[in-house]
């Protein structure tokens, strides 16, 4: 047949790059796909219907043997067995995950709109005929179409301060998805649950009654209220529209009363009063206590809900109302307004219903109010005041107070809980303490970014800090000493370019992103360069490290002498090495452009003026002993001056060797040198050999030079996975044709230079094995072997460039060749579709398809896993795997309990008594025969490479925290994995 | 106009060291309120007398010192009287310094001299204090008591004195504090028996004075780390419950209680020395300044338990020097802080109504430009201390008529005084051959002629008659004609000297050896005032232009005029004494015409030169008391000026005869004698002097017809130039900050506009209504700057809106004075006068987007025009072509402006 020839080829060119280890694991993984395929195709029918089959252009013969075009089930497989039991579990016990839970929500959000979205797939389907395709022709599709996206890790925390827990255990902080609980002790996360997918969480408030009762509020209108302790949820109410805060006043008799900040006709604002009966869970409207037509942005309660004080654009609102005898709370408030010339950015309200000698009924109101201006005015008895001015009771006049220190806004502002002092923070990174008796101030400089948001525990005796870089701190007041710290993964604004971040090729799970000092912070005083190297742990969501990339100017005053604020270089690529020793970065740096007017005409074009920019390839060392980088080479000017020098770094993936590509078309290639001086060879302190990176090789393409002045703007480079081609391609904009060069990185031979694969602008290469993967306006899958272009399928315009300015990304799984791409449209609605492609073979087979909205950042494969990493423009982080891949072992089980019990034995015999035969089985690339169907034990032993060698029963057990902790079956199938494959 | 902008003056100025209101707020006083002023005392030994009256800040008198520093300055008033008919009479202000002497210095107000000294056996006084006036008791029948002065030294010594008897006098000395650091650095009475010092270490000793007793003593404690252990108590102030206010080297604010003598709160106001302190009268409100420029405010609040606790509501950075001195006047209608230092200016800041009203810099310049003109020789003279320069200004050319460029200036004269004391005033003749210049002690006359070979002039003193030379002058003024210098001493008296040729030597000049007193009209001074012999101080003389009026104001607003009687006669004696006519008998009545009856003066003679003799105005009774002094007294120049004398010149047709040995006519000059006044409160009045009336542009023009873009210029005018041509009247008047011209050939307002004519009517002349017009646009100020926009104000909120039930807002007003308007009867009056205002602004505009000007309909010519290019400007002076005196060229001034970036770095 037609198909096992072209296997045939598959493996032949396998076996050419049989130095690549992958090659058999990427067959084995098919096989296991395949009887996954099994129990998914049945649910997979209903869809498959309305989802025909789809190809490229040149549609094989045979095509019909192969499944269709199919949608992931609606339920995960293990979903049936678990969820009962996870469900029932998860009704008590903080330390519980709610993860199934969650899971399922998560996964048919996903699952809803892709199904929305197969009508208008960005894959130009053909009709198809054999759309009722019997269940058995799965067997046939080699690879496993059942993907699942896992649920969403880190995320940005949304501009709310961050609520202590009564107990002060634990700071609950919400993400625009989940709302996530971590200890105060461990910094760890403990729990997270989330509460709708179609909208973003706007915010969150405990309830005054229960301390275990937390209210959230979404941005569609869903009002829902949690027990945070177990993460159960007690009740959703849909309140029709956008709820911007929801805020416990008052409690009584189980009965509480809940304001709701909500948009209301035009541009203005309501407050709502809503009625929750603690013991029914019954929502309940009120009243509107305030409707204005102002933006309000956010309201404080004191007094049991007396005294409502509220902030709009620039003035603050001050409501009052009285409670009635028996402690019940009025809802008619008298308003009274102060306007403030600036615009508010904080305020804080506090409050003393004083037991003076004055028997006065009027509570004492301070307000304190920080202003854009970097000034705080503070209010004394403001209320006491306004009212006298209405009495025409003129002794008292209105007369604020001046703290002004901060140079810019004044983004947080608290009392302190004895009400004597007052604590404010900036973008000037210095968290401010305002002794307000003595008018002394205490400073806690350098911070690593601005502050953003300032909470202070019920007992006063640790302030939670979210900074800018999408981190929560809490110091305690005493010594000012962090105890906690909470980092989320922090990549900056990136909506036209790719984020610079990249996978470490051999451990888990671990992400390197260049990251900015603010990626969080509104407003351009602080540049958003990536500055920083952030090391993220994926699966304990955790920041492992963080260093310097280039200078930065986070604490500093970065403001110049004439006023602008100093630029920070910019890391624009990042990669590390096959064997994850040696990072590679390239930064840019540019001055501003005033001051380089002295140097240039005005009639200079702005290409003279960027040659002032200056660009560096650094290359930095890992420092086994804290696990930092060491800068080990730095390469100014790489390439011609010029902006955007390097357009694409690429390394070998099986030696030492980068390679970077320029916008002056040509390619070089880096390779480390042993350190010598005066003919010795320069060793460290641990007498290990020392190396600097030098420019081996430099490959001009003066075909796609010749006769230009002006600068590549686009290029993609890359490495096949033997490293045996490079393949580049550069585009000029006043060019149409574009070439791509497939070179030999040995001789620097340009051994073919194919026109028509990539068009103009940003284009993509990936290789999958012999096939070249182009992704620009279209998809093309080039046979490097035969030269040929095997399959094309074109994009839908509106998600490609010209048309859409959202980077595009392309990925491709070492492991089992899938591959994953990505495009997106920039207009709004922005949304993004995902595709995963199985193209052994040459043709085209989605596997896969997600489309959600939104833009996502990058698209990166796994290094150790089959599957892909999506990290989405909230800093969400989630996986796309095949779920058989998942865990492997859950084949096994599966298999084990229902189709070959015999094999079990097997199994365990080779758990517990031949671990060595695996090593000869490991390598021998067999093929297997699927008609033999899922022999369970070839699986697992050819599951054995030198990638998973690492994987042992530490990394399974090693869990960050509970929240990480799978279910007591999933973890025995991981254990049972892990073992099996000895 | 031609503008020569000259910046070459090199007119020192020098910082100031001390401020003092007279009073610190009008409660307490049961008769009438005295007139505040406020004194300033700068390092040059000058006291600077202004007047803050209404947020008018006009400085009336400078009071010259002999370059010592004057280091502190207290106000004293002396115990009301009452009169035989029961009125209060309020007892005479005086003024007192201390400058870094062993010794008290009391000012005479009136003459500008030192008029005692006190001094004693102790160090050089450091600072000193006044005690709090006395007040009567309701039970008590006890006298009321002068003002003592409390006085702390350098060696710690703290010496009372006493003011009784408009004396001042050593009474004993309070307590002697040894040690090393002893120096007594402040001193303030907390009531009148008790005593509050800060002394360098770091102490504050409280004093009774009736004892001498040392009450207790306060430590200001530890001081900040890193400062030097002990510090300086730099102030002291109590506040009117007693409470004490220390400001220290290390920029603290302490709050101590009055009865038991504790510290209650220390705040950290500044991050250097906290120099001096000010309190409100309400004891509600304190500021500090520091070393660096910095002003805090501090405010007292009630918290929750009732506890007053100050909080240090807001800083602002005044001065771009240090803050050396404050003083504070907080009262109903005014509440304002002055401060100053070394960076010459004083800045106002409002007090009550901080941060809602704008701040305001006074000049730092002289109120009276220290600079005159020769215009016909292009000479500008400019005089500080005892020197006074003269510069020759080239006429501008145009580029190709001169062959060799020339230098646009040239100093041809640099005359110094060999007085005991500073030039008070100089005066250049119009053609330049005569200058004059006045000490408070000495008058000295000086002739310049042109050197052949050189450029420098030749400098020739005049001898002066003795009581002339001698009895020194405020004023000094020449005649435009060159041949009348007068005079007005420090006593309030003017006089008048006649200069003619040498008739040995052609060449020279003469003083005529007698010098002859004009009578001023006798006027009965307002039995309030409380500055009665300062007030009839003689500021302002002006001669007509043909030199045939001489008319001189005082502080009051009175206008005193003379007249010129005959015609000058070559051929008469010089020099002719007659006697009066009551004592020589002689039943002469033309002769007795003219002296004037109501003078009750001893010296009686008639002094005729060349025939002409100076008596007064029979209209001087009619000209009214303005209602302020007078800044600008010019006489509109008349291009027909020698008209009525031509015929006459020459023939005098009139002989001695022995009936009648000293005949002279007593023709009285003729035409219309136009004085054109501008007061301190900017009210405009044209009089005819001769007529003893408004003249009709005044009529027609009264000062509500002046544009509102000058009438809004707080700066006070400084002085005026006139360009008048055959086609054009125009006055060019100027301030520190200003300058400005008014079309005064025709009418400001248009003629017909009714409005205008009634307000007129409704206006007496001379009364301090025409003054409301601009004191209702201020009354909701307190006296500092104007209102602050409100989007720049910090702090204070803008708008207090109050939500209805029903959804409706009511404003709140937030204007703390509301219940000043209200006692304003004719708010309807005000509300029309701004309607014409606009009313006229519109005819005479047409369009705002030339705000500054306005052009009349008829004429097509600008009716007004205002700049404020040129600051600060230390005067302007006309010039004149010397080729060629026909009419049409263009008016010529030197401008002289002295930046304070010059003035600062000559001074350091």
């Amino acid at each position: 047949m037609a198909q096992l020839a072209k296997r045939d080829a598959g493996v032949a060119f396998d076996g050419a790059a049989s130095d690549s280890p992958h090659a058999s694991k990427r067959q084995r993984k098919r096989n296991s796909r395949k009887s996954a395929d099994e129990s998914a195709s049945t649910s997979a029918h209903a869809t498959s219907e309305e989802t025909p089959l789809k190809n490229g252009t040149a549609r094989p013969p045979d095509v019909q043997e192969l499944g269709p075009y199919e949608v992931t089930p609606r339920v995960p497989r293990h979903e049936p067995e678990k969820s009962p039991k996870s469900q029932a579990k998860s009704t008590r016990a903080v330390e519980t995950p709610s993860k199934e839970k969650g899971q399922t929500i998560d996964m048919t959000m996903w699952e809803d709109i892709s199904t929305d979205n197969t009508k208008a797939l960005a894959v130009k389907t053909k009709p198809s005929k054999v759309s009722e395709t019997p269940s058995k022709s799965k067997k046939a599709q080699p690879v496993s179409s059942d993907w699942s996206l896992s649920r969403g890790h880190g995320g940005t925390f949304i501009e709310q301060d961050p609520i202590f827990t009564s107990d002060n255990q634990f700071l609950i902080i919400p993400t625009h998805s989940d709302v996530k609980i971590f200890s105060t002790k461990t910094s760890l996360l403990v729990r997270s649950f989330q509460v709708d997918n179609k909208s973003d969480i706007t915010n969150c408030a405990l309830s005054t009654a229960d301390p275990s009762r937390l209210y959230v509020s979404n941005s569609r209108g869903l009002l829902s209220m949690w027990d945070w302790v177990s993460g159960v949820i007690l009740r959703k109410q849909e309140l029709g529209r956008g709820v911007q805060q929801v805020l416990p006043i008052h409690s009584q008799d189980k009965k509480e009363i809940v304001l709701v900040l909500q948009q209301s006709e035009g541009k203005g604002t309501s407050a709502v009063a809503f009625a929750v009966d603690t013991a029914t869970n019954q929502f309940n409207q009120l009243q509107v206590v305030l409707q204005r037509n102002l933006r309000l942005s956010s309201i404080q309660a004191h007094a049991q809900g007396s005294i409502l004080v509220a902030s709009a654009r620039d003035r603050i609102l001050v409501g009052q109302s009285q409670l009635t005898a028996d402690g019940g709370l009025d809802l008619t408030y008298t308003w009274r307004e102060i306007s403030f010339p600036g615009s508010i950015i904080s305020f804080d309200a506090q409050i003393n219903i004083g037991k003076s000698k004055t028997s006065r009924k009027v509570p004492f109101l301070d307000v304190a109010v920080g202003l854009q201006n970097g000034a705080i005015i503070h209010y004394e008895d403001v209320l006491f005041k306004l009212i006298g001015r209405e009495k025409k009771n003129l002794n008292q006049d209105i007369v604020g107070r001046k703290l002004h220190w901060h140079r810019t806004s004044v983004n947080t502002l608290k009392w302190s809980r004895d009400r004597n002092y007052l604590i404010s923070g900036g973008d000037e990174t210095v968290l401010v303490i305002w002794q307000l008796d003595t008018n002394q101030k205490q400073f806690l400089p350098h911070l690593s970014t601005s502050i953003l948001g300032l909470t202070v525990s019920a007992s006063g005796s640790s302030y939670a800090l979210r900074l800018g870089d999408n981190s929560i701190m809490v110091l305690s007041t005493a010594d000012l000493l962090p105890s906690t710290n909470i980092n989320g993964l922090a990549l900056g604004d990136t909506q036209h370019h790719r984020a610079p971040v990249a996978l470490h090729p051999t451990a888990e799970n671990r992400l390197f992103a260049a990251i900015p000092a603010n990626p969080v912070t509104k407003g351009s005083l602080r540049g958003k360069s990536s500055t920083l190297l952030q090391s993220y742990d994926l699966e304990s969501d955790l920041q492992i490290g963080r260093q310097a990339l280039t200078r930065n100017m986070t604490t500093a005053l970065n403001v110049a002498p004439s006023g602008q604020s100093v630029q920070e270089p910019n890391v624009t690529q990042i990669a590390v090495s096959h064997d994850g020793k040696w990072l590679a970065t390239v930064d840019e740096w540019q001055p501003n452009d005033q001051d380089l007017d002295a140097r240039y005409i005005e009639a200079d074009a702005s290409r003279d003026r960027g040659s002032a920019t200056e660009t560096s390839l650094r290359l930095w060392t890992v420092n086994d002993n804290d696990n930092t980088w060491e800068l080990v080479t730095r390469v100014d000017e790489p390439h011609k001056p010029g902006p955007h020098s390097i357009l694409g770094l690429a390394v070998s993936p099986t030696r030492l060797e980068m390679a970077t590509i320029g916008s002056d078309a040509n390619i070089r290639l880096w390779s480390p040198k042993a350190r010598h001086r005066n003919g010795v060879a320069v060793r460290n302190s641990s007498n290990e050999q020392l190396y600097t990176w030098t420019c081996s090789r430099t490959i001009p393409c003066e075909q796609d030079a010749s006769g230009r002045t002006e600068a590549a703007t686009w290029a993609a480079l890359v490495y096949s996975d033997d490293g045996s081609v490079l393949a580049g391609s550069w585009s000029w904009q006043s060019d149409s044709t574009r070439f791509v060069h497939l070179i030999d990185p040995r001789t620097g031979q340009i051994s073919l230079s194919q026109p028509d694969l990539l068009h103009q602008g940003d284009g993509k290469m990936e290789f999958s094995g012999r096939y070249l993967v182009c992704l620009s306006q279209m998809l093309t899958v080039y046979d490097t072997l035969t030269s040929q272009v095997t399959s094309t399928i074109s994009l839908d315009p509106a998600l490609v460039s010209p048309q859409s300015q959202a980077p595009s990304f392309l990925a491709v799984n070492k492991l089992d060749g899938t591959v994953a791409v990505s495009i997106s449209r920039s207009q709004k609605p922005r949304s993004t579709k995902v595709l995963v492609l199985n193209i052994s073979g040459g043709e085209i087979k989605p596997l896969h398809e997600i489309s959600f909205p939104g833009t996502i950042r990058s698209l990166l494969a796994s290094t150790t896993a089959p599957g892909f990493l999506i990290v989405d423009d909230r800093n969400v982080l989630r996986s796309l795997k095949p779920s058989g891949s998942q865990v492997i072992t859950s084949v096994i089980s599966r298999s084990l309990t229902t189709h070959e019990p015999e094999q079990v034995t097997k199994g365990l015999d080779n758990i517990f008594g031949r671990a060595g035969v695996n090593t000869v089985a490991g390598t021998d690339g067999v093929v297997e025969d699927e008609n033999v169907g899922g022999d369970v034990m070839k699986q697992s032993l050819t599951n054995e490479d030198a990638t998973t060698s690492s994987r042992d029963l530490n990394s399974v057990l090693r869990i960050v925290s509970s929240t990480q902790a799978p279910s007591p079956a999933e973890l025995f199938q991981r254990v049972v994995g892990v073992l099996a494959k000895r | 106009m031609d503008v020569h902008r000259s910046r070459f003056v090199p007119y020192p100025a020098s910082a100031i060291s001390a401020l003092a209101f007279s009073r610190s707020s009008d409660s307490g006083y049961t008769g009438p309120l005295p007139a505040l002023k406020l004194a300033i005392g700068r390092a040059n030994g000058n006291i600077e007398i202004w007047d803050p009256q209404k947020g008018l800040w006009v400085q009336e008198a400078i009071l010259l010192g002999n370059n010592i520093s004057i280091d502190a300055l207290a106000w004293t008033q002396d115990p009301d009287e009452k009169d035989a008919e029961g009125h209060v009479l309020p007892g005479q202000q005086r003024l007192f310094s201390i400058a870094s002497s062993a010794a008290i210095t009391e000012w005479n107000l009136a003459t500008g001299q030192p008029k005692r000294r006190s001094t004693g056996n102790f160090s050089e006084v450091w600072c000193f204090a006044a005690q709090p006036r006395w007040k009567p008791q309701k039970n008590s029948e006890e006298e009321a008591r002068a003002q003592e002065l409390i006085a702390g030294c350098g060696d710690g010594t703290i010496v009372l004195l006493s003011t009784t008897d408009d004396d001042l006098q050593f009474k004993r000395f309070l307590a002697r504090v040894s040690g090393k650091k002893a120096r007594c650095m402040c001193i303030t009475y907390q009531n009148r028996d008790r005593v509050v010092a800060g002394f360098a270490d770091s102490m504050i000793r409280i004093y009774d004075t009736r004892n001498g007793s040392l009450l207790r003593t306060m430590s200001l404690g530890v001081s900040i780390p890193g400062a030097p252990k002990s510090a300086l108590v730099w102030q002291v102030k109590c506040l009117p419950n007693g409470d004490i206010v220390s400001g220290d080297s290390n920029g603290e604010v302490k709050f101590w209680d009055g009865r038991t003598y504790s510290l209650v709160q220390r705040i950290s106001g500044h991050e250097s020395d906290c120099l001096d302190l000010i309190v409100s009268s309400d004891g509600r409100t304190v500021m500090s300044g520091s070393i660096d420029g910095r002003m805090a405010i501090y405010r007292q609040s009630t918290g929750d338990q009732g506890r007053k606790s100050w909080a240090r509501s807001s800083h602002r950075r005044v001065h771009s020097g240090e803050v050396k001195a404050m003083a504070a006047f907080d009262s109903k209608g005014m509440s304002v802080v002055v401060s100053g230092g070394s960076d010459l200016t004083p800045m106002v800041q409002p007090l009550r109504e901080y941060g809602k009203e704008n701040l305001r810099a006074l000049p730092a310049l002289p109120q009276q430009p220290p600079v005159a003109s020769a215009p016909k020789a292009r000479l500008v003279a400019s005089w500080w201390e005892k020197s006074i320069y003269v510069w020759r200004i080239t006429k501008q050319s145009t580029v190709d008529s001169v062959p060799e460029p020339q230098r646009p200036r040239k100093l041809v004269a640099r005359i110094g005084l060999d007085t005991k004391d500073n030039i008070q005033s100089a005066s250049l003749a119009f053609d330049g051959r005569l200058l004059a210049a006045a000490t408070t002690t000495e008058v000295k006359v000086f002739q310049l002629r042109k050197r052949m070979e050189l450029d420098a002039l030749a400098v020739r003193k005049l001898a002066v008659p003795g009581d002339f030379a001698t009895l020194g002058a405020h004023v000094i003024e020449f005649s435009p004609d060159g041949e009348w210098l007068a005079g007005a001493t420090p006593e309030g008296e003017v006089h008048v000297v006649r200069i003619t040729h040498d008739t040995e030597n052609p060449k020279h000049l003469q003083v005529l050896s007698k010098a002859v007193e004009l009578e001023r009209q006798h006027r009965s001074v307002q039995p309030s005032s409380a500055f009665k012999a300062y007030e009839r101080t003689v500021n302002r003389l002006t001669f007509a232009p043909d030199s045939s009026v001489l008319v001189a104001a005082d502080r009051a607003g009175y206008l005193d005029s003379w007249i010129l009687e005959g015609h000058e006669d070559p051929t008469a004696p010089a020099i002719d004494i007659a006697k009066h006519e009551s004592k020589v008998g002689s039943s002469d009545a033309g002769s007795d015409s003219g002296s004037s009856s109501d003078s009750s003066d001893e010296d009686d003679s008639n002094i005729i030169f060349f025939g002409q003799h100076w008596t007064d105005n029979p209209a001087a009774h009619l000209l009214p008391k303005l209602d302020s002094q007078a800044l600008v007294m010019t006489f509109r120049p008349s291009r027909l000026r020698q008209n009525g004398q031509s015929m006459v010149n020459g023939n005098p047709g009139i002989h001695s005869t022995r009936n009648n040995p000293h005949a002279h006519s007593h023709e009285l000059p003729r035409g219309e004698h136009r004085l054109w006044v501008l007061t301190a409160k900017h009210e405009m009045f044209e009089f005819d002097v001769l007529a003893g009336r408004l003249s009709d542009w005044s009529r027609r023009n009264p000062t509500a017809t002046l544009p509102d873009d000058i009438s809004k210029i707080r700066d006070r005018v400084m002085g005026a130039v006139w360009d008048v041509e055959a086609q054009r009247q125009r006055l060019w008047l100027y301030g520190s900050s200003f300058v400005c011209m008014l079309n005064v050939g025709v009418d400001l307002a248009d003629s017909g506009h009714p409005q205008a004519l009634t307000k007129r009517r409704r206006k007496p002349k001379g009364d301090s209504e025409g003054y409301e017009s601009d004191r209702k646009r201020r009354k909701l100020e307190s006296g500092a700057g104007g209102k602050v926009a409100s989007a720049l104000r910090n702090g204070a909120p803008e708008i207090v809106k109050r939500h209805e039930e029903d959804g409706a807002l009511t404003d709140v007003k937030l204007n703390g004075q509301e219940k000043l308007t209200q006692d304003s009867d004719n708010d309807d009056d005000e509300d029309d006068e701004r309607m014409d205002l606009q009313l006229t602004r519109i005819r005479n505009g047409g369009n705002d987007s030339d705000a500054l000007s306005a052009v009349a309909k008829s004429t097509g010519e600008r009716q007004w025009w205002c700049t404020f290019k040129y600051r600060p400007i230390l005067g302007m002076v006309p010039l004149e072509d010397d080729s060629d005196a026909t009419d049409g060229g263009p008016l010529e001034v030197v401008l002289i402006e002295r930046p304070v970036w010059d003035v600062q770095n000559q001074s350091s």
